[in-house]
């Protein structure tokens, strides 16, 4: 295929279809040219996303009055497409064939329906039956005599009160994804105590031993109110709509390349550190350069109520900013309370660049409680849920220079994460390794088993030697030792 | 009764229609109609009311794109009978814009986004029409090809062309206004 092909195009702006995609990408893999031509075309693309203007004109009141008031005289229903492709009428006695059959279709429905209706005995045709009419045409009751309903106690399963202890596994260390592209952050709680909460949770139950009973739906119990959502690990957003995360763009360096053996022929002079600043000079913290960035929000594989939220901003990894480890950036996302109800940071990781890349970026993560239930897919203009603004940043595209990108606007389309891009899936499914393993709350149906099926639906069929193999094997390790 | 049960259908979709894409239609007229705002509100205001008239049931499944091809109709209609479309002539659009630069917006210091956008009234009609329905109005190829009429193999290569000849343009004008750092 040339590199010039508008499939290249389309991929790039996601409009290929999944099939396609998977050999667009394998194509694409291995060509370097592709790979270029890939690049340029995602500028422009990002460029024109970012500049794109809002439209923000609305009609006068007048105009919004007439809209919303229902037109007098009949309703016709017309689809009023004209651009619709006309339908051919069909040739010859087709449409009379079709006339017939549907016909006696009917007729056969119709006459199943009278004989089954004769001859059935059942409780409805009885009651039916014995249900007179008065003369008004009135439903009258029945001569029988109502017996009033008996509430039956259903026999239901012993509720179990206690949580059934983890098997005795010595707690190994927990794996860290070392081997994952991605390194999630992780918390301050130890893991070795969470490996053992986490096997608790999803333990299935035995087959002689009472049904435990399921947790709550934690969709429900985050959406029941701000209050729970809090109390849940959830920050409110009616309280705290604005959320920030630290960047440290030095963390985004990558580390210097270590030299085997003990000493070199010539060993490289040492820099001397940069002298420091007078007591009365000023010192500029210099602005942090952004390449670009972007939001992706899908509904959340382990509580379909929920949304996540992937914001990955692009930035050079040998800039001013990441000179010194002092330099720090926040990064403002505030909710929209309109859209959101509340919202907790899952997972921040800095990327540093791979081999041949300059470009380090920084993923943030948040799960997202909606407010007013899911969105509707079919609305494509989506709704925004968070606003993200990073003071002191200023924002340089590699190829073509200074553009102005004050603010990045999430918009929830009510993508699902089944339809999502395989690098999504595959960071959904570390995030979610890294959420069990640091024993979080509210999870919903997150286990092992789920983190193993986003790996294995992003890893397609690549290689099993790849980072994404290693990382499948990692999680399987890791559910072999919890014992579940 | 059932008229009464479809006028509540069809006044909730008009409510949530207006809300959803009000401004973007605006938007997408006026682009249609030379930046004529006024006109383009007039215009959407007749694909609202027009929306009225459609069969809730049918039209909800992909408003969005009824809604575009109202509108693009509407406003096609407006030129018509002001005898100021020409449809696929693009010499005769690209002649009457000025393909250079303007030099008081190629400053140094100008803004990425404002020129490639600037760039793209430098396209022609169609493809000008695909860029803007994906970009500012967000809307899918399949929903592209709904409301142009186009196939959506068509779309793609549209896109693909425009994409392309935005590269080349600004590729041309750094080569000329290299940006000082």
């Amino acid at each position: 295929m040339n590199p010039d092909h508008p499939d290249l195009t389309t991929y790039a702006l996601g409009e290929l279809p999944p099939g396609q995609e998977r050999e667009m990408r394998a194509w694409i893999a291995s060509n370097p040219e592709a790979q270029a031509e890939l690049a340029g075309i995602e500028q422009i693309s990002d460029s024109l996303h970012h500049g794109a203007p809002v439209p923000v004109e609305k009609l006068t009141v007048q105009q919004r009055q007439a809209v919303l008031t229902p037109p007098k005289g009949p309703r016709i229903h017309t689809p009023m497409m004209p651009r619709q492709p006309l339908v051919r009428r069909q040739p010859g006695f087709a449409p009379f064939f079709a006339g017939v059959m549907k016909i006696a279709a009917v007729l056969a429905v119709g006459g199943a329906a009278f004989l089954l209706g004769r001859h059935s005995g059942g409780p409805a045709h009885t009651d039916i039956a014995r249900t007179g009419m008065d003369a008004q045409g009135a439903l009258t009751p029945s001569a029988r005599p109502m017996v009033p309903l008996k509430s039956t106690p259903v026999k239901t399963a012993p509720v179990v009160a206690e949580v059934v202890p983890a098997a005795p596994v010595a707690p190994a260390p927990a794996p860290k994804p070392a081997a994952a592209p991605v390194v999630t952050t992780p918390a301050a709680t130890p893991v070795v105590a969470k490996v053992a909460a986490a096997s608790e949770a999803p333990k299935p139950a035995a087959a002689a031993t009472p049904a435990p009973v399921p947790a709550p739906s934690p969709a429900v119990a985050a959406t029941a109110g701000s209050a729970s959502a809090d109390a849940r690990g959830y920050t409110a957003v009616s309280r705290e709509p604005v959320a920030r995360i630290t960047i440290r763009p030095h963390e985004t360096r990558p580390a210097p390349v270590k030299i085997k053996g003990d000493a070199l022929a010539s060993p490289p002079a040492k820099v001397p550190p940069p002298p420091p600043p007078a007591a009365n000079e000023k010192t500029r913290t210099p602005d942090l350069a952004i390449q670009s960035w972007k939001t992706e929000v899908a509904t959340c594989p382990w509580n379909p109520a929920h949304r996540l939220m992937r914001v990955v901003l692009q930035l050079p990894a040998d800039q001013p900013a990441s000179t010194s480890p002092a330099n720090a950036y926040g990064v403002q996302v505030s909710f929209d309370k309109l859209a959101v109800r509340g919202y907790r940071l899952l997972s921040q990781t800095h990327v540093a660049p791979q081999a041949g890349s300059s470009t380090a970026a920084h993923v943030a993560w948040y799960e997202i409680v909606p407010n007013g239930g899911t969105v509707d897919v079919n609305r494509e203009a989506g709704r925004i849920v968070a606003t993200i603004t990073v003071p002191g940043a200023r924002f340089n595209s590699q190829t073509v220079g200074p553009f102005d990108s004050s603010k990045l606007l999430a918009l929830d389309r009510g993508s699902k994460w089944e339809n999502a891009r395989e690098d999504f899936l595959f960071e959904t499914s570390i995030v979610g390794f890294g959420l069990l393993l640091r024993g979080e709350e509210n999870l919903g149906t997150l286990n092992h088993e789920l983190v193993l099926k986003l790996a294995r639906q992003a890893q397609g069929d690549k290689e099993l030697d790849g980072e994404r193999g290693k990382f499948i094997r990692l999680v399987q390790e890791a559910k072999r030792m919890t014992g579940i | 009764m059932s008229g009464q049960h479809e006028n509540n259908d069809a006044s909730m979709l008009v409510k949530e229609a207006l809300d959803l894409y009000e401004s973007s239609l605006i938007a997408y007229a006026a682009s249609l109609l030379n930046g004529d705002i006024d006109r383009a509100r007039d215009v959407v205001q007749d694909t609202f009311l027009k929306l009225w008239l459609a069969d809730p049931e049918k039209v909800r499944e992909n408003v969005k794109a009824w809604l575009y091809t109202v509108c693009r109709n509407r406003a096609f209609d407006v030129l018509r009978k002001e005898q100021r479309l020409d449809l696929g002539n693009d010499e005769i659009i690209t002649e009457h814009r000025d393909w250079r630069p303007d030099p008081s917006q190629s400053s140094d210091t100008h803004e990425l986004c404002d020129r490639i956008w600037q760039l793209v009234e430098h396209l022609s009609a169609n493809q000008q029409e695909v860029l803007r329905l994906k970009y500012i109005h967000d809307c899918s190829y399949k929903d592209i090809a709904a409301a142009t009429g186009l196939s959506v193999g068509n779309v793609g290569f549209l896109m693909h062309v425009a994409i392309r000849k935005l590269r080349d343009l600004l590729s041309k004008e750094l080569s000329e206004h290299p940006h000082a750092p």
